[in-house]
């Protein structure tokens, strides 16, 4: 088969979320001598940015979305097998991801983490349920560029602003950019924490954070 | 109407009899301990507080029915003592079942000794004897909902679009226990179950995906409601416009909207089932003005309240923060409301 061909099987087994196929396509292609970072790029993430215009688009939902970035991810994991780690390629920027203190909904976030893995940034993924002061730390600790906050309930989206609060009183505000989303979220409230962004959902917060970051 | 009490005023409602009447019922799940500084798990392991908060909160700013608990304890005592994701006991039964063969490890669940169960039986004791005229209600999320709790959202999400069936048994095998714990509310004499459907909306899982993996459970749970003679208001909590035909079908007597125009579902459904909203929790309730709710509120009653059967309410839980006006200014929107719409 062609590299076009295989690229396309690869990006078609995203889509139609073959987790075990996509490791036979992935094998078949490295075998034929088609470079793995290509692989990946034109194959495994063009079928995620495919199943993302389905998520959009409302042909697909959480489910098959889950369920294609389990397949982008076995094929990842087999091309980077016969990658070396200078070929992995250059970081978009560096977003530190999590839900607030005291909330458990972490799907939105685990999908903006796929996303924003998709095109190319790097992410911390701090978890769910995350102490303000902490997301704050590793933040530092990693240089990031991006902190990224998330909260379903209107219970705990006031940890939001602590976050935002903790970064003032250590002087550090100006270090990051701060996005906030989640179901209660407004841009109104994103305004009134002084966030410096909001997203009501995955892909437009890829946009947004693209935007901060002057990325095309 | 004078002769009526509240209990019996909403009975009309969710039945469609001529009521001039507009019941604000708010879900103040966090503002009511908020506001008697009290964490929401303190009050759940203690009926009087419980009691004492959520009908001090609606006594406080005059709306219509009391909260007499959050769950049933299903989850807790059956799948509590199960090693979670993280790889330590949950404590509360989330994210415990991995697979199948978990479904062996689960605990029976016995509604006589189920600790938060049996709290909100006392807590409905308390509130019926305190505020005897007061309409009821407890929160309880169907087997549908309860199977992604404890599978985890994103296991139960995977089924759903990989293997439905194994999902399907999961619900399956805690219908029984729901049943047995909500015959137990009914019997104790609620008004309504109050029934929020936020992980099974078009934010997450397709009308698909809906009518195969959920739409039979949702049936049965809500008749096995209906039959014990208690009402059910479904809280479609997120995008359902795609699928009221369907929750329409299962035995719901209002449904609580959110994400949508209440306009919209009265013309099409408004003349058949009750509808309870709209107001946005966040950017009217909280972040609005006194003005802008009131007027927000008011427009909700003139759609909704057309030819009865309307509850005015926000789209969800109010936030904690909620200025306490604005919560006045919603009341009042109702009592102006009913004198045009019924020509008090």
């Amino acid at each position: 088969m062609t590299k076009e061909g295989l690229l396309k099987r690869l990006s078609d087994c995203v889509v139609d979320m073959e987790e075990d196929l996509v490791i036979d396509v992935a094998k078949e292609y490295v075998e034929a001598g088609f470079d793995p970072q290509e692989g990946i790029m034109d194959g495994l993430v063009d079928g995620m940015k495919r199943a993302s215009v389905l998520f959009d688009e409302e042909e697909y939902y959480i489910p098959e979305l889950l369920s294609c970035s389990d397949a982008m991810n076995a094929g990842i994991a087999e091309l980077q097998s016969h990658m070396s780690k200078a070929a992995e390629g250059q970081s978009a920027g560096k977003v530190v991801l999590a839900v607030v203190h005291g909330d458990t909904h972490d799907i939105g976030k685990d999908l903006l983490r796929i996303m924003l893995e998709t095109n190319g940034f790097t992410v911390i993924d701090v978890g769910r349920d995350v102490p303000s002061e902490k997301i704050v730390d590793v933040a530092v600790e990693n240089g990031a560029d991006i902190i990224a906050l998330s909260s379903l309930m209107t219970t705990t989206m006031p940890n939001m602003k602590q976050v935002i609060d903790i970064t003032i009183d250590r002087g550090i505000r100006n270090d990051f950019k701060i996005i906030v989303g989640g179901a209660p979220i407004s841009q109104k409230y994103a305004d009134s924490i002084g966030a410096d962004g909001y997203s009501s959902n995955a892909i437009g917060a890829v946009n947004l954070v693209k935007s901060l970051l002057g990325v095309a | 109407m004078e002769n009526l009490t509240k209990r019996e005023l909403l009975k009309n409602i969710l039945e469609f009899k001529e009521t001039p009447y507009i019941p604000v019922m708010l879900n103040a799940t966090s503002l009511s301990p908020a506001l008697y500084n009290y964490e929401i798990p303190e009050v759940l392991m203690n009926p009087e507080k419980f009691a004492e908060c959520y009908m001090g909160t609606r006594e406080k700013f005059g709306f219509d029915s009391v909260c007499a608990g959050l769950n049933m304890g299903v989850l807790m005592d059956m799948a509590g003592h199960l090693v979670n994701d993280e790889g330590v006991v949950s404590g509360t039964g989330e994210e415990t079942i991995h697979g199948l063969e978990d479904l062996n490890k689960l605990k029976p669940y016995d509604p006589e000794k189920s600790i938060l169960l049996q709290n909100v039986l006392k807590t409905i004791k308390i509130i019926r004897r305190e505020q005897p005229n007061e309409p009821i209600f407890v929160i309880v999320e169907n087997p549908a909902s309860t199977a992604i709790k404890l599978l985890g959202s994103q296991r139960a999400y995977r089924y759903m679009a990989k293997q439905p069936e194994i999902y399907m048994k999961i619900v399956e095998a805690i219908e029984g226990a729901m049943y047995a714990g909500v015959d137990k509310l009914c019997e104790a004499g609620v008004d309504y179950i109050w029934n929020p459907m936020p992980s099974l909306s078009g934010f997450c899982i397709s009308r698909k995906m809906y009518e195969k993996c959920c739409w039979d459970s949702n049936k049965r749970f809500n008749k096995r409601i209906h039959d014990n003679g208690t009402k059910v208001i479904i809280h479609t909590c997120g995008k359902y416009d795609d699928r009221f035909d369907l929750v329409f079908e299962e035995y719901g007597d209002a449904w609580h909207l959110s994400n949508t125009e209440t306009k919209k579902v009265k013309e099409e459904y408004g003349d058949r089932i009750a509808l309870m909203g709209n107001i946005p929790s966040t950017s009217i309730f909280l972040e609005g003005s006194p003005e802008e709710v009131y007027q927000y509120a008011y427009n909700e009653c003139m759609v909704g309240g057309k030819n009865g059967g309307f509850i005015l309410s926000g789209d969800c839980d109010i936030p904690p923060s909620t200025p306490h006006e604005n919560i006045r200014q919603v009341i009042k929107a109702a009592r102006d409301a009913e004198k045009v719409l019924y020509k008090k």
